[in-house]
């Protein structure tokens, strides 16, 4: 049951990335990443990580996803500010290189022995919310209070990456004397 | 497919997403896109360490939880990331009306 749920949230997973990568319009790009974000937390819950799976359907799938479709919405982007479709070359290089990836990755899958999920004494509680704060809370709690100021830090960038470009007194002369009415 | 069991399938699919999202990043020119690419890297490392915490489940109090409480970190991290990203792919496009990391107005900081 686990493991035909694992194989078909893999081939879902596996499809909508693929598709997130080649697809020349951001919108369905995103629309494809939504899809493979959704059934890696689907593949969560069928690892016994209820919460984790909830946590990836409302950050990832929630503010990420949200944040991106916002930015493709807000520029609009015309066929010639996307830039030209990449070259045959450069898509044989980057599929090298992420053939070499797995090729690597793969190796070393294959080569560790003994696992599985047959566990003995697994808690009926695992990976649900309680237990998962009782060791967040304590066990974790530095890594918990850095990544708040990890957050803050990032708040603070993007505010100042956000504002409006600061002109110059004579620049804000030029604008006002071109058109009166806005700058009034 | 001889002795492949579940957490190896699971580990290879870490493996596939990952190598999806270094395509990605390799191979696409929009800086949206690329930006996508790299959060589908973020989430095969994701579902690596869920499978390592769900096969350590067995073992002693503390052992596999640390898995999940990484993932969480993870998680606020390529948050702050994409929102560091976009603000930074939206003041880059303000500059010069392009998300095209080739365009030769953007190449400015490479040399």
């Amino acid at each position: 049951m686990s493991t035909l749920l694992i194989i078909l949230a893999g081939v879902v997973i596996l499809g909508a990335a693929l598709l997130t990568v080649t697809r020349r319009n951001p919108v369905r790009a995103a629309l494809c990443m939504l899809l493979a974000l959704a059934g890696v937390g689907a593949l969560m819950l069928g690892l016994r990580s209820p919460f984790l799976a909830a946590m990836q359907v409302l950050l990832y799938g929630g503010a990420i996803m949200v944040l991106f479709t916002f930015v493709i919405m807000l520029l609009t982007l015309r066929e010639e500010e996307m830039g030209p479709e990449p070259s045959d070359g450069s898509k044989l290089g980057a599929a090298c290189m992420s053939l070499l990836t797995l090729s690597v990755l793969w190796f070393g899958i294959s080569r560790r022995g003994g696992a599985s999920y047959e566990a003995p004494r697994l808690g009926e509680d695992f990976g649900s919310a309680k237990h998962f704060a009782t060791f967040l809370y304590t066990d974790y709690v530095v890594a918990f209070e850095l990544v708040t100021v990890l957050v803050l830090a990032a708040v603070a960038g993007v505010i100042v990456l956000a504002r409006a470009p600061h002109r110059t007194s004579l620049e804000r002369t030029k604008l006002t004397a071109e058109h009166p009415e806005e700058h009034a | 497919m001889n002795g492949l069991t579940t957490p190896d399938l699971v580990q290879m699919l870490a493996a596939g997403l990952f190598s999806i999202g270094v395509f990605g990043v390799l191979s696409r020119r929009n800086l949206l896109i690329v930006l996508m690419s790299v959060e589908i890297m973020l989430n095969a490392v994701n579902v690596s360490l869920v499978g390592f915490s769900r096969e350590m489940a067995h073992l002693p109090q503390g052992a596999a939880e640390g898995g999940q409480v990484l993932v969480l970190m993870t998680m606020a991290v390529a948050a702050c990331e994409v929102a560091l990203g976009l603000s930074i792919l939206i003041a880059l496009f303000r500059h010069v009306r392009s998300v095209d990391i080739d365009t030769p107005r953007a190449t400015l900081l490479r040399n």
